[in-house]
Order: C-alpha cells, then sequence, then structure tokens
C-alpha cells in the first residue's frame, strides 16, 4: 500500500464560519474545506507518513467512511498528499 | 499560477533619490550575494515551479556583475525583468546582453516627470537627460531586433512635484515608444520619511480624471498600470465621468505565490514582512543559499500574510473594505498592518463612494 504524506507547507485562512481557504504553495492550488475536512488535514498533518487504512484510525464510526475514502482520493488528486518518495 | 519573486539584487546604488523606500539600506552591501552563491541561489530557483523574478535595488545593473546576472537567468530558462535608473544603459556590452537575452522580459525604468525640471529635483542633477538618451537607444534596438516579448516599462512615483504634470507624463511615454507607464503610490518610506511629497485625495482624483480623459485614445498603443489608487476609481471614472477606466488590481499572493528575497538571499513572504520574519527567526536559517526553499516556505511566520489577506475577519471592521465587491477579489488591501480590531485603511474608496453618492469630497 502508497504510504503518503501531506505536501507541506500549507497555508490555512479562515473565510466563514465553518469554511476555510487552503492553499498548498508548492502546487499553487487553493480549496475550500469545511471545519471536518480541516480536522482530518490537521490530523495528517501530525504524522510523518500514512496510507488509507489511517481512515480507520481516525473514525471513530463507520457510517461515513465512504465519504472520508472520496475525500482520501481527492486529497491525491488535488496533491494534498503525496507518496513519501 | 506559479512563484514571482521581487529580489533586491544589492543596495549599491549611482543616485539617492529623494523618495527612495530603500532610502536606509542603501551601502549595506556586506554579505551581498557574491556571483558564485548568487548563481547558487538561481539554481535552486531554476528546479521550482517559478513564473517570473523582477530585480530591485539599490540599482541592479550596479553590480559589477551584472552580465553574469543576465547570463545566469537566461541559461537557467528563468523570466525575469529589472528596474533600473537607466544610467549603465548606454553600456554597449550590457546593451547586446540585454537585447539576446530572450528570458528577459521587462525593463523597468524609474522617470518621475516630462522634463528634466522636475525628473533631477528627485532623481539628482543631469539624469533625465542621460536616461531618455539611453532608454531610445535601447528601444531602438529592441525594435530591430523584433523583441516584441521585451516589455518597457515607466514607473513613476506620484507625488506632489509630478502630479500637474500627469498628461505630458503620458505623451512622453508615447514619445518614447515604451509599452507600459505605471503610475505608484507615494509611500512614506526610507528616504521618503525626509521629503514627504505625497499627494492629497484632490490630486489623486485629478490623476484619475486625466487618466480617464486619455485612456480610450491612448490604450492601443500605452498600457497604463494606475497603482497609486483602488478599483473604486475605475467604477468613479465608468458611473461618474463615463470614461474608459484601465484595471486596477491590488493582489497579495505573500507567502504563497510571491516571495521576496534581498541582496543576502534572505527569502521571505513579502518584503514588506522582514521585521516579523527577523525577530522570529534566525537569519541564516532564512537564507536561500544554505538552505531549502520549501523548509524557509514552512515556517511558521511565513504563513501570517495568507492568513490576514484571505481570511474574511481581518476585514470586518474596516467600513470601506467590509461592503465592497472588490475585497478579495480584485482587492487585496496590504495586510502587514492589518491587527486584531483594526477598523481604518489607508485607500481613497470612501472618498470616491461619497463621490458617486453625490456627496462634496
Amino acid at each position: 500500500m502508497i504510504q503518503y504524506k501531506i505536501n507541506k507547507p500549507l497555508r490555512i485562512a479562515s473565510i466563514d464560519n465553518d469554511e476555510f481557504l487552503l492553499a498548498i504553495p508548492r502546487e499553487q492550488v487553493k480549496i475550500k474545506i469545511n471545519q471536518d475536512v480541516l480536522d482530518f488535514i490537521q490530523y495528517l498533518s501530525d504524522l510523518e507518513e500514512f496510507n488509507e487504512d489511517i481512515i480507520d484510525k481516525y473514525l471513530l464510526d463507520e457510517s461515513s467512511k465512504d465519504d472520508y475514502i472520496e475525500l482520501f482520493s481527492s486529497f491525491q488528486s488535488e496533491k494534498l498528499i503525496i507518496p513519501v518518495n | 499560477m506559479s512563484i514571482s519573486i521581487k529580489w533586491d539584487i544589492t543596495y549599491k546604488c549611482n543616485l539617492n533619490c529623494k523618495h527612495c523606500i530603500n532610502g536606509n539600506y542603501l551601502g549595506n552591501i556586506n554579505d551581498e550575494l557574491t556571483t558564485e552563491e548568487f548563481i547558487t541561489v538561481a539554481e535552486k530557483l531554476s528546479h521550482m515551479d517559478i513564473a517570473y523574478i523582477h530585480l530591485l535595488g539599490g540599482e541592479p545593473t550596479a553590480r559589477t556583475d551584472f552580465t553574469d546576472i543576465l547570463k545566469t537567468f537566461d541559461s537557467y530558462n528563468l523570466n525575469f525583468g529589472f528596474n533600473t535608473n537607466g544610467l549603465k544603459m548606454n553600456d554597449t556590452n550590457l546593451l547586446n546582453y540585454v537585447i539576446d537575452n530572450r528570458h528577459l522580459k521587462n525593463i523597468v525604468f524609474s522617470i518621475e516627470g516630462p522634463n528634466a525640471e522636475i525628473n533631477d529635483s528627485i532623481r539628482g542633477k543631469n539624469v533625465f537627460n542621460l536616461i531618455t538618451k539611453n532608454m531610445r537607444e535601447l528601444i531602438k534596438l529592441k525594435n530591430e531586433a523584433h523583441r516584441d516579448d521585451l516589455v518597457i516599462t515607466i514607473n513613476t512615483v506620484l507625488s506632489k512635484k509630478n502630479v500637474n504634470y500627469i498628461k505630458q507624463m503620458i505623451e512622453f511615454c508615447l514619445d518614447m515608444g515604451v509599452n507600459e507607464f505605471v503610475l505608484l503610490q507615494f509611500i512614506v518610506k526610507g528616504n521618503a520619511i525626509e521629503n514627504n511629497e505625497s499627494i492629497s485625495f484632490e490630486d489623486e482624483l485629478k490623476v484619475v480624471e486625466i487618466i480617464a480623459e486619455n485612456y480610450a485614445t491612448v490604450k492601443n498603443r500605452l498600457k497604463i498600470v494606475p497603482r497609486f489608487t483602488y478599483p473604486m476609481a475605475k467604477i468613479y471614472s465608468e458611473r461618474i465621468l463615463k470614461k474608459e477606466f484601465p484595471e486596477i488590481r491590488h493582489m497579495c499572493g505573500a507567502g504563497t505565490n510571491f516571495a521576496f528575497l534581498n541582496n543576502k538571499g534572505e527569502l521571505y513572504p513579502c518584503d514588506r514582512y522582514q521585521e516579523t520574519i527577523q525577530n522570529n527567526n534566525k537569519t541564516n536559517e532564512i537564507n536561500l543559499k544554505n538552505n531549502n526553499f520549501w523548509n524557509i516556505w514552512s515556517k511558521e511566520n511565513y504563513s501570517d500574510l495568507f492568513e490576514k489577506s484571505e481570511s474574511t475577519y481581518s476585514y470586518k471592521n474596516i467600513s470601506t473594505c467590509n461592503t465592497c465587491d472588490f475585497l478579495q477579489k480584485l482587492c487585496f488591501p496590504c495586510p502587514v498592518n492589518l491587527n486584531e480590531g483594526f477598523n481604518e485603511i489607508n485607500t481613497s474608496c470612501n472618498r470616491f463612494i461619497k463621490l458617486m453618492k453625490g456627496g462634496c469630497m
């Protein structure tokens, strides 16, 4: 299974009650995210590396697992997470 | 979007202009990057997605290795431009490098007035005649070489001394055959603290009206960039004066797609944010000659300006900004001074709004 890391540095600005602007300077990408997504990104940021199994560790219940799998996949395509070496 | 870099490559200068915002740095050339160190830094940048590098100072051409610097950018395929006072642009060797350098995209000449009297009162004796002679020669060579991709710009800092000569400046730009005329705001910093010639709103309005009056007839020959004012001036021109007006943008990519390098190779999110970065970091740890760009870019204070400029909360107490449609689209008022509770900002927008509502100035 491919190991990933967060594509640091990140820039985060609060733009609304539950909305944040996230920039990835290395990729020159800006995306709008909500608090739940930000919490997940911050959790991943503290890890040196991780793979998709991290979703099971992160989630307290299984009900939203599919959403997080989709989110993980979008992180890959946005290059918010990149393979370790 | 790639990264753009503003790089003060030297604080040597052969002039000492009255409004120079870097006046306090001039002559501070200890630890300035050597040619080899300059190449090391440029080589690092060449591995990144860099859109453009603009060289300033001081006077970039005052570096004795300036032609080596030109060659370095060319060999690393880095698009760049530079500001100059134009005095050294009569050097045939330098002119040849300039014309042949396909990665050189912009040369900006600083000229403060349409004649020697006004210009030289700010920039120094006999400067105007020398610059205009050198500029004409450069433009002739550029045209002969069909370098349409090389933009020649005249920068003018609006001050009490030149504010009544903007129509003549536009005519002067057309006569010189430059591509672009940029009008800059007077910033009270450096030498300008002792020589404060900043203009009033009434003068700003006068300049807006002159640009509005002339823009439609000159726009195909000369790009006018009114950086001295804010997007509200364009609305005023279109709604009240019923005249076309060039686009006004005040973008801020500090810490994301904009970076500043000083003459020592220290990397900052913006030239206006050096003090905070220096207070919280060791300067050897933010120097690009011996550190990785992204390691420096990951340091905590490097995200401050993004957090401020992109957050809607930063401007919520500023009455002229918090209802503005341009905010964080075309206009990012400088976030450096935005602190909690900050409720005023030094723009002329509220005056333009008042005028449009039919109020007096």
